[in-house]
């Protein structure tokens, strides 16, 4: 994938109305639209309205341990700690040396949600200003759990560097083989020097045994490889040595194209997620004061996209009346033709409180994007943004027309 | 029979040497041979798990051996260093 440094771009905005948002979880002048809806990788730290940038991702049991301990050893003052962030996806927390392959990238429902299911927490000191009862040792923590149910099937490029990768693999197994055929006879050493080896075998030293063997056998080839008489036998030795790191290599850049491609799935995907945040005040006094619900589905193939959303969030600050809700569903499509992108994407927001209950909003946008070359792009939106009901707004459009540069070179391709 | 399996969705193949066969690739349910040609031989299995799941650094490899008097099973596991890391198994089996 390419990587560009940097990015600008021209943008002529005939319109850009305001849309109201809830509490702290989105700015309050920001028109959104589906893609800012679709659920989050990390609903804690979005209901909480944090981009932390330290997140402790224990990978097992005794990491996760370790990460609550310092937690509760840092805690200085109040019921909850604060200024922390946390992720862990508790299905890798554990060895499951019986899920292959195949069973990983096409899983069913159930595996699907297990082994996509994280868990985010999030905490932080309570702000001041946005209640004024509250208690200055207040503090927010934030929970949320996201999985995948429906995770559709990994796309034909996946599948394109899997046939690759089962042919380094299998370059991988006959260079090994060779290596070995080239493996000098035993008798090459005398046999002082033989014993010298097999003693260090048994010595102590600060490497793996894996790594200290490696070590040795490496040696004991050279040993040998002197004492040949056979020129040629060794220089097939370094050409072999060298076609197996190379094709180590390989290995390695497929293994990490593969990581990286694996998310990109078509077919039916089906995403949802769910949090809450708790005020902790005056000691043991907890409060919910903000949650959060999201759905998104949608349906990918290798030029079309269709994605659908509901997203439920409630705000209810501590001691105050006020008792927001908002529910948004979304709907959106795209088509790609050669250089070109269309999309159609159509927003309803539906805005209820303790003291007023508001009119439905929409917004319904088209945008169009058109790539020039490999680093201008084109790209234009136009429609109906929302209505802000409080200002008695009408026909509010949106306009924007824009052109992209991009510079700086691109990322190295893989193999 | 034998079949070599690969754990935690990690992508793993195999070379199998025995005294009258060999194979590269995946090992499913491959018969070695038959039990009295393999008494006193040897079957030497190289596997390599290369690391395409970015939620784990576990790698694991279970090894079955299947049709005889018993069912055999092993388990190897690993950890990768480095994100796109391979580890290499390597299994002698011997008949008795």
């Amino acid at each position: 994938m390419a990587v560009r440094p940097s990015l600008f771009g021209v943008l002529l905005c005939l319109s850009s109305p305001a849309a109201g948002q809830i509490g702290s979880v989105e700015a309050p002048e920001v028109t959104v639209t589906v893609d800012d809806l679709r659920t989050p990788a990390w609903p804690a730290f979005t209901l909480l309205g944090v981009t932390p940038t330290d997140i402790a991702q224990p990978s097992t049991p005794r990491a996760l341990a370790v990460a609550l301990l310092s937690v509760v050893q840092e805690r200085r003052t109040g019921l909850l700690p604060s200024d922390f962030a946390l992720e862990v996806a508790p299905y890798w927390l554990f060895d499951h040396p019986d899920l292959g392959f195949d069973e990983y990238t096409q899983p069913g429902v159930l595996q699907s949600m297990a082994q996509s299911m994280t868990v985010s927490v999030a905490a932080g000191r309570a702000p001041t200003s946005f209640d004024e009862s509250v208690s200055v040792e207040a503090t927010d923590l934030a929970v949320g759990v996201r999985t995948t149910i429906v995770s559709g099937r990994t796309g034909s490029s996946f599948d394109r560097v899997t046939s690759r990768m089962r042919v380094a693999h299998t370059r991988g197994h006959v260079l090994v083989a060779l290596q070995e055929a080239l493996d000098p006879p035993d008798v090459a050493l005398p046999p002082e020097m033989r014993q010298a080896l097999e003693a260090l075998q048994q010595t102590d030293v600060d490497l793996s045994p894996n790594q200290y063997a490696a070590l040795l056998r490496e040696i004991e080839r050279a040993l040998a490889d002197g004492l040949t008489s056979d020129s040629s036998a060794v220089r097939l030795r370094n050409v072999l040595d060298r076609l197996d790191g190379e094709n180590t290599a390989t290995i390695r850049r497929l293994s990490l194209e593969m990581q990286r491609i694996h998310m990109r799935r078509v077919g039916l995907v089906l995403e949802v997620a769910g949090g809450a945040v708790v005020r902790a005040s005056d000691g043991l006094q907890t409060t919910v004061i903000r949650s959060g619900a999201w759905m998104t589905s949608g349906v990918s193939g290798e030029r079309a996209t269709l994605i659908g959303l509901v997203r439920l969030l409630r705000d209810r600050p501590q001691n105050l009346a006020v008792d927001r809700t908002l529910i948004d569903v979304g709907l959106k499509g795209t088509v790609s033709a050669g250089s070109l992108n269309i999309g159609t994407e159509g927003l309803v927001r539906t805005e209820r409180s303790s003291v007023r209950r508001s009119r439905p909003t929409w917004r319904l946008v088209a945008t169009f994007d058109y790539r020039v070359s490999r680093d201008v792009s084109l790209s234009a939106s136009f429609g109906k943004d929302y209505r802000d009901a409080g200002i008695r707004q009408r026909n509010v459009v949106v306009g924007i027309l824009g052109v992209n540069f991009g510079f700086g070179d691109p990322a190295p391709t893989w193999c | 029979m034998l079949t070599v399996a690969f754990g935690n969705g990690q992508f793993g193949t195999s070379r199998v040497r025995t005294p009258t066969r060999s194979r590269i690739g995946s090992v499913k349910r491959w018969p070695v041979g038959e039990g009295g040609a393999l008494r006193g031989k040897v079957a030497r299995i190289k596997s390599i798990v290369a690391d395409i799941n970015d939620s784990t650094d576990m790698v694991s490899a279970w090894f079955e051996l299947s049709g005889g008097v018993v069912t055999e099973r092993v388990e190897l596991h690993d950890r990768v260093d480095e994100e796109g890391e391979s580890k290499v198994f390597d299994i002698t089996v011997r008949f008795v």
